[in-house]
């Protein structure tokens, strides 16, 4: 298996290569803005940016303000180019989810929210690292080894894992800001949003493991064929 | 394994090294290692063909059935 017959993978490599690099400088440079907004910040400075996940409407309908959002925010329905009058009417908002982003003089939460950012940077970097080592030894010409089944598992855990980790940890965050401040007008909860995809993906690559595991036989049983 | 490779004792026999049945029968000596020392999963009619025409013997001389305990 030369190396002439894997152009796809040397194409991977190299997008591998320059995602991880734009990755690390990424990190660095967060890392670096952490570091310098912590260290030379003025005592009654704030910390810009701190974004967390909430939702509007009906999910914090059982506190006293329900379908919160259709009555901070009424509607109007006027009819596109391609529809009809009077064929739709009152519209309702019942539950958005968004970003919430304000300025904090707290530090902590500040850097709740930039360490939990970090470690998904991390993750994701060692992703893409051991991404790259399997295209190596595809490279190689020897990718049908346990270790590489090993590190197929490694990633359909880490992509399940982070999908469940991150939402809870955002959560958890948006609660916190929100146990501090009430935006006026338009009630807020802290969001949970679990997501199907990453568990989903995360389900497909250990399929791919463990068809792996059957390919590493099968190479097992044809290299040790006199 | 039941199955016992008696490549040496052949090559005793024949007065052959490794390395000579090697270039003679046209594998590598990794190869020809790993079936010597029985750890061999298979073997291909092709090689077993060249090896009893080497060696001047049936392919029974080269494999035998040893019966071992079956682990439960």
């Amino acid at each position: 298996m030369s190396r002439r017959r894997w152009p796809a993978a040397r194409i991977a490599k190299l997008w591998l290569e320059i995602a991880i690099g734009v990755l690390a400088l990424a990190g660095a440079v967060m890392v670096v803005l952490l570091l310098v907004g912590l260290v030379w910040r003025p005592p009654d400075a704030y910390l810009s940016d701190l974004t967390v996940q909430v939702s509007v409407g009906e999910q914090i309908s059982r506190v006293p303000a329900p379908r919160a959002l259709a009555a901070a925010m009424p509607l109007k329905i006027s009819a596109a180019p391609s529809g009809e009058p009077d064929e739709f009417r009152n519209p309702m908002l019942v539950k958005t989810f968004g970003e919430l982003r304000l300025d904090t003089s707290n530090a902590g939460l500040y850097c709740s929210s930039m360490l939990s950012l970090l470690g998904a940077v991390a993750v994701v970097l060692w992703l893409l690292w051991t991404l790259r080592a399997l295209v190596v030894s595809a490279l190689d010409g020897a990718p049908f080894t346990r270790r590489n089944v090993r590190r197929l598992s490694t990633i359909g855990f880490a992509i399940i894992g982070l999908g469940l980790v991150a939402p809870v940890l955002q959560y958890l965050l948006a609660r916190a800001v929100l146990a501090r401040a009430a935006v006026e007008g338009l009630p807020m909860a802290p969001a949970f949003r679990l997501s199907a995809d990453p568990i989903l993906g995360g389900l497909l690559v250990l399929v791919l493991a463990a068809v792996f595991s059957y390919g590493v036989d099968i190479e097992e049983e044809r290299s040790l064929t006199i | 394994m039941p199955i016992k490779v008696r490549l040496d004792m052949l090559m005793v026999q024949r007065r052959i090294t490794l390395t000579e049945l090697s270039a003679r029968v046209g594998i590598t000596l990794a190869n020809l290692s790993i079936l010597k020392t029985g750890k061999a999963r298979a073997i291909r009619f092709s090689t077993l063909d060249a090896l009893c025409r080497v060696l001047e013997c049936q392919p029974g001389d080269i494999l035998t059935f040893e019966e071992t305990e079956v682990d439960p």
